[in-house]
């Protein structure tokens, strides 16, 4: 006997159980986070959950104060969650497909501060754009 | 080709591309290659400072789809970047020099980097005439064994160097051979495919960099990552063969519906690679999306398997009967038809649904 598409269907979206164990960890590991200030990072690409499981995660962690968009290299989000501490960080590419999603237990996620090395260029190119103004001021 | 004293952080800030969007790469990497998210910054901070590996890349006998591959990823990705931020010191089709100069470079890479460089072989290598495939009138052979002698690793890219590929199937008029037949004393990890995805390409080189060492492998010399579950497990189209509902030829209503392609010849069941995921030209679709069955590109002797469009359960030329039967059979069996293909494929003689024909199974032969 072939099995009905739909009861299979119907299986899998019951779930994986996963979701509840996500929301374990993150909160073991924002407990961490408030008593040391000890970082975590989940990649929830890595966890088989249905869609819907997936729905609930987001929907169980909430929304926060902030929610950024990046664009480098392709569009990515970053969300706090209803939760301080706990971000929803969303990665895409040039063509706008999904590359990751990760929950950050963090105060704030990496991929939001600017970085060293970008610092120390932009330093560099601001001073260079400082000094073709005045080449200019100098030439008018 | 590139000034080879510059770091990759140093490449980045030459050519514009934020810290932000390495360090974006640098995470869905240690995803892709299974890595914990805590490992992002150390492929970051191994990426940044190293000075670029010297690679010599090899070409045998081969139809440089592979380069082809690699080589179109998405431009200016930031996987072209970490490619063209390797020292690429020997490639024929890439390289300006010519003649005695190419010759030159590549012992000249060799002379300083040994026992540190990289070695990429795409193609396979002749046994038979050593006159059937040469460059700078040296056999394919003799190249190998010399590069190979001072490498650290080779990295078999696409299934002619890693098994062969079309050159070795029969009657293989040049005694074609892989690599591994050949350098039995280096660490060699196999890329197969035809050509192979070039995010595994990249990843295989970004662990290589970061971690001194090549990724796990499967008892093909795979990357498990990506070669760990077959086509079929990940496809799209898995619940219409659950099923059993199976497009009948190429412009029927299953087809067009989206039905699964097991019946006009799939291979995705009893091949392993990341095509379902990963996805192709720049993660648009992969073959079965495209409405055709997987070739099996990516697994040893593809090329004789029987006819691409035979079900996997004819492919070894059994009686037109069993085809009803097997299809069925793997209707029910669902994933364990993944297992019994692959068996039979490896047997090469019977198939892995004995049960008689059925007369009333609702299944039509594709004959």
């Amino acid at each position: 006997m072939r099995p009905d598409l739909n009861e299979v269907l119907r299986r899998r979206a019951a779930g994986t159980g996963n979701m509840v164990l996500v929301l374990h960890e993150v909160a073991h590991a924002l407990d961490r986070l408030a008593r040391t200030g000890e970082t975590h990072v989940i990649d929830l690409s890595s966890l088989p959950m249905t869609p819907v499981e997936l729905q609930q995660l987001i929907a169980s962690l909430g929304a926060g104060e902030v929610r950024a968009a990046i664009e480098a290299e392709g569009r990515s989000e970053v969300t706090e969650t209803g939760f301080s501490g706990v971000w929803l960080v969303t990665h895409r590419d040039t063509d706008d497909m999904l590359r990751g999603r990760y929950i950050e237990i963090t105060p704030l996620p990496e991929i939001l501060r600017s970085q060293d090395a970008d610092i120390r260029a932009a330093a560099a190119r601001l001073a260079r754009k400082l000094d073709q103004i005045s080449d200019l001021e100098e030439a008018s | 080709m590139i000034r080879r004293q510059q770091t990759l952080g140093e490449r980045l800030e030459e050519r514009g591309i934020s810290r932000r969007s390495f360090l974006k790469f640098c995470t869905t990497t240690a995803s892709l290659l299974a890595l914990p998210p805590a490992f992002a910054p150390r492929i970051a901070e191994a990426l940044e400072s190293q000075r670029r590996p010297s690679v010599i890349w090899l070409s045998f006998q081969e139809c440089t789809g592979c380069s082809e591959s690699i080589l179109r990823a998405g431009s200016p990705s930031i996987e072209s970047l970490i490619f063209e931020a390797i020292s690429l010191d020997y490639h024929e089709t890439l390289q300006a020099a010519a003649g005695h100069q190419a010759e030159a470079a590549r012992e000249q890479a060799m002379a300083e980097n040994m026992g540190k460089y990289l070695v990429v072989v795409d193609g396979s290598v002749p046994l038979g005439n050593p006159g059937f495939s040469t460059v700078a009138g040296q056999s394919n052979v003799e190249t190998l064994k010399q590069v190979a002698k001072g490498a650290a690793a080779v990295i078999c890219m696409g299934t002619c160097s890693a098994f062969g590929g079309i050159p070795y199937a029969k009657p293989n008029p040049t005694g074609a051979v892989p690599v591994s037949e050949i350098i039995t004393d280096k660490p060699i990890v196999n890329v197969p495919g035809c050509p192979p995805i070039p995010a595994v390409m990249t990843s295989v080189i970004a662990h290589y960099i970061t971690f001194g060492s090549l990724p796990e492998l499967d008892d093909l010399g795979r990357p498990k990552v990506f070669y760990g579950q077959n086509i079929h497990d990940r496809c799209y189209r898995r619940p219409f063969y659950e099923r059993g509902q199976f497009a009948q030829s190429f412009d029927d209503e299953g087809a067009k519906a989206g039905w699964c392609l097991y019946k006009l010849g799939c291979k995705g069941p009893t091949t392993y690679n990341a095509c379902a995921v990963l996805k192709w030209n720049e993660g648009t679709s992969f073959p079965i999306e495209a409405g055709h069955g997987c070739l099996g590109c990516s697994e040893p002797n593809f090329w004789d398997k029987g006819s691409f469009y035979a079900p996997l359960s004819t492919a070894t030329e059994l009686g037109s009967g069993t085809v009803a039967a097997g299809v069925l059979a793997g209707a029910v069996l669902g994933a364990g038809a993944g297992y019994a293909g692959r068996k039979m494929q490896e047997k090469g003689k019977t198939g892995p649904f004995e049960a008689p024909p059925v007369a009333d199974a609702g299944q039509k032969e594709n004959s």
